[in-house]
């Protein structure tokens, strides 16, 4: 019986469904009668100054909480380290911060800041190297004391250069865990072959580095041009006296020139690559699809129309194509998404998902057809001035936190953008046209101009892609 | 990355209790914030039981609106685990007014859509219990089946017909928004996002219409997503694993025990009616606090929270008092895997939830043993022994409604022995039993809690998650002035006492990810 009434209401609903009249409201008409009251707001000023000729100062004074937030870049990494192992930026870092100072050696000058509530972290990666501190205000003086030792007599002690050198082994042990890291590993393997920044590191280089290297590459970091960002509750008068006198007391010239990557060189190279599709093997129940491509530098003209397209495809959460293609219309993920990275000479575009491995071969056609010419061909006006509108309003959240608005002007300066660059932002996006959108997408955005890597089992791959080379994680693709 | 849930929120730190808790020294400048804060702060509760939480922070012209219900994994039964994850997906899904061009066509859709999609279920379920009994499937149920799942894919394809995907997200987007998120853990589910702080209007409208008239439409394409989401956080990756299965072994009768995801093995049959009863049992104005940080007008705001969620209408929760309790003291738990990866080991101990002295002691503790390079497990494990290349504590896992535990977690070095990890914690552990710890270590304690505080609290975001948790877990977010007594008195022999008391095989967890060659 209730089989019958169930089939009688189908088809009684089915039939009046296709007569209906279905379109009776649009997008976003329940809202419409908001009036929206003004947004008053101005560009906060940053206070930029040259304290020296190789040192540049980025603050913001606030006293609300009696907390300091101190970054120092130190504009010496990786890049003009070509002679060294890839794994020595990772083991100095480490073995700056847990080889203390000659006066404090080892673990006893961080855990000194860490007594007070201070935090210390370093990082070094391509271009530059970094020291990060926050501490309360009241121990400004007594953590300045344990700045200078660690940067004008840092111990490096062979047992903590030892440690630093497992920790980055551990590191390499444990990279293929994750099937995302796996699969931007690749690509970036692949982007950057010929470059520095695309030698993967390995256990064996990691063993050959010596304190020496170590002293030489601290020596370029000492020599490098810096720029700190200071904000919070700090003594104005004193604070930037004394960073000065810490920084300034070693200086010598940088004697290893940069690596740089321009747009054109790594386009060229990218494209040369007969390789297009790198399959990886990996014993799991859900692939990673993953299209990237090479886009042009941050300052750049196609920069806004790229960020616009972007926002379409993939970068604009719920609604890009790509979550309302390949999650919301067919389930066939829980993450979808793009993201470009935009640097000084050039910048990167990754388009990815994640799908169980019986739906690889139907998440990678619609990832095909969503990254084709007739996609950019059909983007509407509308679409267009709706990723305008939200990029707009966000605009405002690039200032909710000082330490962040300063951090932020510094990146833009290391990218060369515009003096004005946030004041011309938001007209820059609004001039963008439809035929920007086509063109750029034409030009870094159709699959033809982009290369994959696929991660899977192996039985999934030889199904879904028979007949090709399968990669195992820590295999080197090379052509 | 777009995610749009967090299976768990073990890291949810007492901010404000750690925040009192260093109050003692240094009580000039912190007695200073602290009126600050409770000057900024205002509550109000609406006729129909809502609590809404303000906090005026204009250091932009932003504002963070987090709206978080009572309600998480630990509210369901075995039967429907992941319930409360699905749901809170489900309510992106739109409303009679948002989501669809034509709510009075595709309501006859959406009903034929449930009816249909239950009725399948139900026969898979029947599909599969035979399967499981190698019982030969009746040609009967195999093609009421078949003919069910055309069903539903032409229903579905008729409903499309007046769906507008997305249109919350949509129009949030096109007001600025950043971070527009929710989460759901064993306790809690959360809604969060962040505008410019003249569109407070636009949230109040679209959220009150959420809980009014919600329409859980893309059902069943919404499951498989979920099932997507539970092979990347847990079944592809060795901790998800191992944090699935470690609070399985840890709590016999807790209803800690079970995935806030849900099931691999339930999740396909998870009941499009039982998941309707769930938000109308649970997402009730009593049951539920708004939390709205940042440059923000106290009269105006007000107003618009009346306008717009005061018809909500009034409703007890009917939740029932949990019978089962989880017992101490048990004896000794272990387990181990094999997978491909790095070995991670767990080892956790149960103790009591807040807003016991006991567990703001294990807030101590736990920066004496793993918080920083000076901590003792970070210096005895990872700088001495080498056998860790990282060690952390959780304290509040993997929830604070009910008893829970004090979690070390190891990241083991590829030629490391866990058993020598294991004794070398133990023994840690052992000399805080035995007091071989100073005055200092706990004054050290306190000044990394203090500073981490004021690390956190210039973020709209953490705010609004903070006041909105404790109100709903401890009933009052003022409370969290009276625990100031509580934790400001710990003193070592507490440390020693709580030490003693919890820190026993007999009390204990241990389980263990054997990491395999990749």
């Amino acid at each position: 019986m209730k089989f019958r009434i169930l089939t009688f209401v189908f088809l009684f609903v089915m039939q009046h469904g296709l007569w209906s009249e279905q379109l009776k409201r649009q997008i976003g008409d329940f809202v419409k009668d908001i009036q929206i009251p003004e947004l008053k707001f101005e560009i906060p000023k940053i206070t930029k100054v040259q304290l020296t000729p190789s040192i540049l100062l980025y603050s913001d004074y606030e006293d609300t909480f009696p907390i300091v937030y101190l970054d120092i870049h130190f504009y010496a990494g990786d890049s003009s380290l070509t002679n060294f192992p890839i794994e020595l930026t990772s083991v100095l870092a480490d073995s700056w911060k847990l080889g203390g100072s000659e006066k404090n050696p080892e673990s006893e000058l961080v855990k000194k800041i860490e007594d007070l509530g201070g935090t210390l972290s370093i990082s070094s990666q391509n271009k530059k190297t970094v020291l990060s501190l926050s501490f309360l205000s009241k121990d400004e003086e007594k953590i300045l004391e344990y700045l200078a030792e660690l940067i004008q007599t840092p111990a490096f002690p062979e047992t903590i250069i030892d440690k630093s050198k497992k920790k980055v082994m551990e590191g390499i042990l444990r990279r293929n865990e994750r099937t995302e890291s796996l699969g931007f590993r690749k690509a970036r393997e692949i982007v950057y072959e010929g470059f520095r920044r695309g030698i993967v590191p390995q256990l064996e280089t990691t063993k050959t580095i010596t304190r020496n290297m170590i002293l030489e590459f601290y020596k370029e970091i000492l020599a490098s041009p810096k720029a700190i960002v200071l904000s919070g509750k700090y003594n104005k008068e004193n604070l930037p006296k004394k960073l000065v006198e810490i920084l300034s007391a070693k200086s010598e010239q940088q004697k290893y020139p940069k690596e740089e990557i321009p747009f054109s060189t790594l386009r060229e190279k990218f494209y040369k690559k007969s390789l297009s599709q790198i399959f990886i093997q990996k014993p799991v129940n859900q692939s990673m699809i993953l299209y990237f491509g090479v886009t042009p530098q941050h300052n750049h003209p196609d920069f806004f129309a790229i960020q616009l397209l972007n926002y379409i495809i993939g970068g604009g959460g719920f609604n890009s194509y790509f979550m309302q293609q390949i999650r919301q219309e067919k389930g066939l993920a829980y993450s979808a998404a793009s993201y470009p990275i935009f640097e000084a000479k050039h910048g990167v575009i990754y388009f990815y998902t994640l799908t169980k491995n019986e739906t690889l071969k139907e998440a990678d056609e619609l990832i095909q057809k969503i990254l084709s010419l007739d996609t950019f061909q059909n983007i509407q006006e509308k679409e267009l001035e709706d990723a305008k509108n939200s990029i707009i309003n966000q605009f405002v959240f690039l200032f909710t936190n000082k330490h962040s608005v300063l951090s932020a002007q510094l990146g833009f300066d290391e990218d060369a953008m515009p003096e004005n660059y946030l004041q011309i932002y938001r007209d820059k996006i609004r001039e963008v046209t439809l035929s920007d959108i086509l063109r750029v997408g034409k030009e870094y955005f159709d699959q033809s101009k982009l290369k994959r890597v696929y991660v899977s089992s192996k039985e999934n791959l030889e199904k879904v892609f028979p007949n090709q080379k399968y990669y195992n994680p820590e295999d080197l693709i090379r052509e | 990355m777009v995610t749009r849930c967090k299976k768990e929120n073990p890291l949810v730190k007492n901010l404000f209790i750690l925040f009192f808790c260093v109050y003692s020294i240094h009580a000039e400048s912190f007695a200073d914030i602290a009126q600050k804060l409770k000057g900024k702060i205002k509550k109000i509760e609406l006729e129909n039981g809502l609590r809404v939480i303000l906090m005026q922070n204009p250091t932009s012209p932003t504002v963070a609106l987090y709206t978080k219900f009572l309600v998480g994994g630990v509210d369901e039964t075995p039967e429907i685990a992941g319930t409360a994850h699905l749901l809170e997906h489900m309510l992106f899904k739109g409303t009679t007014n948002i989501g669809t061009t034509n709510w009075e066509e595709e309501k006859k859709f959406y009903a034929l859509l449930k009816a249909t999609g239950s009725e399948l279920d139900q026969l898979r379920l029947e599909e599969r219990y035979s399967k499981e009994q190698n019982k030969e499937i009746p040609e009967k149920l195999s093609k009421r089946i078949q003919q069910l799942s055309r069903r539903l894919q032409a229903v579905q394809e008729q409903q499309k017909k007046y769906i507008i995907k997305s249109e919350d997200t949509y129009i949030y987007e096109q007001h600025g928004q950043v971070g527009f998120n929710a989460y759901t853990t064993h306790d809690v589910t959360n809604y969060q996002i962040k505008l410019p702080a003249n569109r407070i209007e636009i949230w109040a409208k679209l959220e009150s219409d959420r809980l009014l008239n919600p329409v859980l439409r893309e059902y069943y394409t919404e499951r498989d997503v979920i099932m997507e989401e539970r092979r990347m956080r847990v079944e592809n990756r060795g901790f998800g694993l191992l944090l699935e299965k470690f609070i399985s072994v840890a709590f016999d009768e807790s209803p800690y025990s079970r995935p806030v995801i849900g099931y691999a093995s339930n999740i396909p049959y998870l009941d499009i009616y039982e998941t309707e009863n769930f938000f109308r049992t649970y997402y009730t104005p009593d049951n539920m606090v708004i939390g709205i940080v940042g440059d923000i007008d106290f009269e105006k705001t007000e107003e618009l929270v009346k306008k717009y969620f005061l018809p909500i209408k009034a409703q007890k929760t009917k939740r029932k008092k949990h019978r089962v309790l989880e017992q101490f003291h048990k004896g000794e738990k272990r387990f181990q895997f094999e997978y491909p990866g790095g070995s991670i080991l767990m080892l956790g101990f149960h103790k009591p939830t807040l807003p016991t002295k006991e567990d703001v002691t294990f807030n101590i503790i736990d920066s004496i043993l793993t918080q920083g390079i000076g901590s003792r497990l970070y210096q005895a494990a990872v700088l001495k022994e080498q056998l860790c290349s990282q060690v952390s504590a959780w304290t509040t896992y993997p929830g604070e409604r009910f008893s829970n535990l004090f979690t070390i977690i190891a990241y083991l070095n590829s030629d490391a022995k866990p058993e020598k990890l294991e004794e070398l914690i133990w023994k840690e552990l052992d000399r805080l039993k035995n007091g071989d710890f100073t005055e200092e270590e706990i004054e050290r304690a306190k000044n990394k809690i203090t500073a981490d505080f004021l690390r956190q609290i210039d973020s709209n975001s953490v705010l609004a998650d903070n006041l909105t948790y404790y109100e709903l877990l401890l009933g009052n977010w003022e409370e969290i002035f009276l625990s100031y007594d509580r934790l400001n008195s710990i003193t070592k022999q507490d440390v020693i006492q709580v030490s003693q008391k919890y820190f026993q095989k007999s009390n204990s967890v241990l389980g263990l990810l054997i990491g395999q060659k990749q």
